[in-house]
């Protein structure tokens, strides 16, 4: 989907200008683009993560639960708001098991199937080091 | 049986809101017709529907 894609590499950006500077104009478009995300990968995972016509509902959804949580935990940890460590830890955490889930179906399926599961195994590895680069971050 | 749960609750949460508001709207159309069609409407219908509710509930 071309609309995810465009916000995914915006807010990547504003996501390293954060780690950087801080200031007004830049806080405010780094919440409302993560925010936006996050309500994309809740609501649309199912139309977002299909291959062609293959879609498994369950990972789907379940992936763009967690995705929202690590999107939701990046901010509150970034802005220093209070308890960001639930949503990080928990984020981290249901993010490592769907990615080991995701890479064990990945060696056993294949043709479209694979190509689905290596598209999951994509985002997940993206957030997966945004978390481990949020876990040496601190706030100034 | 995992895929039968993870249905249910996502017909629950992201379909059914929507398509109520949009059974509400339309003449001659079963309910379970316009679960089925278009449901990225449904899903964005169920958005707005959540968040109008979360927000009327958060205030009372």
């Amino acid at each position: 989907m071309k609309v995810e894609r465009i916000i995914f590499i915006v807010s990547i950006v504003l996501f390293l200008i954060k780690l950087n500077f801080t200031g007004k104009i830049i806080n405010n478009l780094f919440v409302i683009y993560f925010s936006i995300l996050s309500l994309i990968y809740l609501f649309g995972s199912n139309f977002i993560l299909r291959v062609k016509k293959y879609n498994n509902i369950f990972f789907s959804t379940l992936a763009g639960m967690i995705y929202s949580i690590v999107l939701i935990g990046t901010i509150f940890k970034l802005m220093n708001w209070d308890n960001f460590s639930i949503y990080t830890k928990t984020g981290s955490f249901l993010n490592l098991i769907l990615l080991l889930m995701l890479i064990i179906f990945y060696y056993k399926n294949e043709g479209e199937k694979k190509e689905y599961y290596k598209s999951i195994i994509k985002r997940s590895s993206i957030f997966m080091a945004l978390l481990i680069i949020l876990f040496f971050y601190k706030y100034r | 049986m995992i895929e039968l749960i993870t249905g249910a609750i996502y017909e629950a949460l992201f379909e059914v809101p929507g398509a109520l508001v949009r059974w509400i709207f339309t003449k001659n159309k079963s309910f379970y017709k316009l679960l089925k069609e278009d449901s990225r409407w449904n899903v964005i219908l169920s958005l707005l529907v959540i968040f109008i509710l979360g927000i009327f509930i958060y205030n009372t």
